[in-house]
């Protein structure tokens, strides 16, 4: 099957098994490093990507699904400004993911952030807690994760705010 | 991928594997394969194949003998690691079981015992209190895909696989295949393990992947997901009192069921030993460790080599002494600690007060006392739903790393060098975890003294010049920064003197000899845990934990508290408990460090992951004191427990 997609922000057409996971495509056919796991659909929570800005699990995700969506790894993320304002939330609340789940919860807390980044917004901090065991590794407890999320969310305003003014 | 290498031109392979232990194969259906796959069997090794360990063994593929569950049966490769997967499902196995005297001798282990104090003259009129505990034997498949590759380059055979222990990769190839092991190049990948699961798997990967590189005469890529195994261990305590409650006479049992195959044993033995004489004054103590043989896969180190179970079950032992003499824990452990731990082979003499000030510092904050007289009054509580709140309390000795026998018998080094551009560069096998390198960055700087941390390369140890082994047991931080230290000093001895030639270089040993204990102690924490359970489902939820530890050193801070949180999050985790995630109140963890200046380089993960655990029995025990003492807690056990409350059947 042919798919058109955007990784990284690079637009590809690839032609690959229609059920193929996305984690393997992007793994064997594209080479991206930062996706080493595969637990096959055990939900270790270590594959996430933003798809369309959504954090999802990319082993559970068909490759069929993502035609024409915009996919981004954390191979691409941690080179941008918004990757700062999480790393930056890491080092001021004192709480740094282990190395196996890094990228993953990177991306799981941009996708929170995203949500919320307009000024404003109402913080669900039930809803983010729940989300939060989308990653299953037992490096950060909860009271740290939401730490880290609302300082990378206050650091992601205030930056906008800046920009905007 | 190698850059001369393309993906047209290199097989992929995964396991085909057993799921029953105890039989052999009788008969295998393989699925037409065709011109584009081949299957690699025992039958391809030029000789047995047989991986060795720590002095012990075991086949890399066996037809004949299937001891343990998953036992990799044959190999298959071919163009793409999907389409291998898929036809790996088509292969059926046919088995018989195995007759009597070839099957698995569980009975076949070591056997050690350790006394300390003269036995009472008799135990007659004297109150028998008994306590057991049980840790399930668990594998855990490690989330992570991983992938070795083998090509060859003229004589040179390489192998890219991530791994803890290259040396001992090397060693099993080139014994193998018949090669000199100078022939045999290692490619460390990077690794973030969280047990022992990158020691034995990938060295049984690279040998399959390796003779299939050579049968093939192209790269090859093998694909499996390694697990830990962590033992089944029962320990028993019972304890004789007088009347008024003191101990007279205290005996334990450590039974432990280390896998299908006797590898370092003596070392599960040596932590285990270590870790059960108790804290608490009781004038004689007599321990028995025993192993047996299990139907699993064999972990070399046991995910933790028996010191935080054999700690574990001191301080849930001695939370029941305290519920029998009705007195929170915290002021019988204050009434009962002993002011020295007595020297024993396995760990010298250390002075205890240290501990009592640490729960001090977390009893009030925590309101431990209140809440525990709370709760014990409304244990098992005649209600629609039990009572469903408890708090629990642990104190106890760090350890790290391996003892001074093992590492006498398994050297290991680093390498420290004096560039000519006088940047200190270090070579070693140990992955990056936990921010690991940063410390050790820190650490150079101080002692070489140096300005920038630029100045201070870490290496990978591409190729394996230099074995570190291990880097499990958090042998990184307990053993390796005193020997860096020493071979700090001597670099600024001898390296910086006026007639010294760059580039200067030194290999030193990892793990320090301790002459004359086994162990020394690491570090010392108390550790409260408060759990509830669920109203609906009694999966039990933590609410909080409170820690104190004591640490050798403590340069940053916000790193030790990250390691701290992380040993007590996964210790919770691994005996079953939910965090809880009420956006009034998660779970969190309160922290409390000091700092003990005669104390080494530290690790609390041994202490803090006992503590853990025996803290989360106590509290269930109080939420339900008819509670099987077993971890990881299940659905099943709770709900026994549930339905036994207050003795109802």
């Amino acid at each position: 099957m042919r798919i058109e997609l955007t990784v990284d922000g690079k637009y590809l057409a690839l032609s690959v098994s229609s059920d193929k996971p996305l984690d393997l495509l992007l793994e064997e056919d594209l080479e991206i490093r930062s996706l080493k796991n595969h637990c096959k659909g055990r939900m270790c929570g270590n594959c996430i990507v933003l798809v369309d800005g959504r954090p999802v699990l990319s082993c559970l995700v068909p490759s069929f699904s993502v035609r024409g969506t915009n996919v981004v790894t954390y191979d691409s993320f941690s080179r941008t400004r918004d990757y700062r304002d999480i790393e930056k939330a890491y080092a001021s609340v004192g709480a740094y993911p282990c190395q196996e789940c890094y990228a993953s919860r990177t991306l799981l807390i941009e996708g929170i952030v995203r949500r919320y980044e307009m000024a404003g917004s109402e913080i669900d901090e039930e809803e983010i807690l729940q989300e939060a065991f989308l990653v299953d590794c037992s490096c950060l407890d909860s009271a740290s994760f939401l730490a880290v999320v609302r300082e990378s969310i206050a650091n992601r305003r205030k930056r906008k705010n800046v920009r905007r003014a | 991928m190698r850059a001369s290498q393309s993906k047209s031109t290199k097989f992929y392979g995964t396991l085909v594997v057993c799921p029953t232990p105890g039989v052999r194969i009788v008969k295998i259906d393989e699925p037409s394969l065709g011109e584009r796959y081949f299957t690699l069997r025992r039958s391809d090794f030029p000789q047995e194949a047989v991986l060795s360990i720590c002095g012990g063994t075991m086949p890399v593929l066996s037809e004949e003998k299937i001891v343990y569950e998953g036992q990799p049966v044959l190999a298959l490769f071919g163009p793409d690691s999907e389409s291998v997967v898929l036809m790996a499902r088509q292969f059926a196995l046919e088995t018989a079981p195995l007759e009597k005297e070839e099957a698995l001798d569980l009975d076949e282990g070591a056997v050690n015992e350790i006394t300390i104090g003269t036995p009472p003259a008799s135990l007659e009129g004297l109150r028998e209190v008994a306590g057991n505990i049980h840790f399930k034997g668990i594998t855990q498949p490690s989330p992570a895909r991983v992938e070795c590759e083998c090509w060859q380059e003229g004589e040179k055979l390489h192998v890219e696989l991530p791994t803890q222990w290259p040396a001992l990769v090397a060693t099993n190839l080139a014994r193998i295949l018949s090669m000199a092991p100078t022939d045999v190049v290692v490619h460390q990948m990077p690794c973030s393990p969280d047990a022992d699961e990158y020691l034995i798997q990938p060295t049984l990967m690279a040998i399959v992947c390796a003779m299939a590189a050579l049968k093939a005469g192209v790269p090859t890529v093998l694909s499996w997901n390694v697990s830990s195994v962590r033992p089944d261990i029962t320990v028993t305590r019972r304890t004789w009192c007088d009347d008024e409650g003191h101990l007279v006479s205290e005996e334990c049992r450590l039974d432990a069921s280390l896998g299908a195959f006797q590898i370092e044993d003596e070392e599960f033995i040596r932590q285990s030993m270590a870790g059960l004489v108790p804290n608490y004054d009781v004038p004689h103590f007599h321990a028995v460790v025993t192993t047996h043989r299990s139907a699993t896969m064999p972990s070399v180190f046991h995910g933790g080599a028996g010191y935080s179970q054999a700690l574990a079950s001191v301080e849930a032992h001695a939370t029941d002494l305290a519920r029998t003499f009705e007195t929170p824990p915290s002021s019988w452990k204050a009434l009962h600690l002993k002011v020295r731990r007595p020297f024993t082979d396995y760990m010298p003499s250390v002075e205890l007060d240290e501990l009592n000030a640490l729960v001090d510092m977390i009893d009030a904050e925590s309101d431990f006392k209140r809440k525990w007289a709370s709760y014990s009054t409304q244990t098992d509580e005649f209600s629609v739903l039990p009572f469903n709140r408890g708090i629990g309390l642990a104190t106890g000795i760090s350890i790290a790393g391996f003892s001074t026998s093992y590492a006498k018998e398994h050297p290991a080094s680093a390498k420290l060098t004096l560039t000519e551009k006088h940047n200190v560069t270090l070579l070693t096998s140990f992955p990056e975890r936990d921010g690991w390198s940063e410390g050790v960055k820190r650490a150079v700087m101080q002692e070489v003294d140096l300005t920038g941390d630029k100045d201070v390369i870490i290496l990978d140890n591409d190729g394996c010049q230099i074995d570190s082994g291990p880097a499990i047991l958090d042998r990184q931080r307990g053993q390796f920064p005193y020997q860096l230290s020493q071979a700090c000093i001597r670099l600024n001895l001898e390296g910086k003197g006026e007639d010294a030639h760059l580039p200067w270089s030194q290999i030193f040993n990892c793990d320090e000899s301790l002459m004359p204990c086994e162990f020394e102690p690491r570090g010392m924490a108390a550790l409260i845990v408060e759990l509830r359970l669920d109203d609906i489902d009694f999966q039990p939820v933590a609410l909080g934990a409170w820690v104190a530890a004591t640490y050798g050193t403590l340069d940053d801070q916000k790193t030790v508290k990250a390691q701290i949180r992380h040993a007590v999050v996964r210790a919770l985790r691994q005996s079953g408990i939910a965090l809880s995630c009420e956006a009034s109140r998660p779970f969190k963890v309160e922290m409390h460090l000091s700092q003990d200046s005669s104390l080494k380089a530290s690790s609390l993960d041994q202490a803090l992951d006992a503590l853990a655990r025996s803290a989360t029995l106590s509290a269930l025990r109080q939420c339900l004191s008819h509670i099987e003492p077993v971890l990881p807690t299940s659905p099943a056990q709770m709900e026994k427990a549930v339905m036994n409350r207050g003795g109802q059947e």
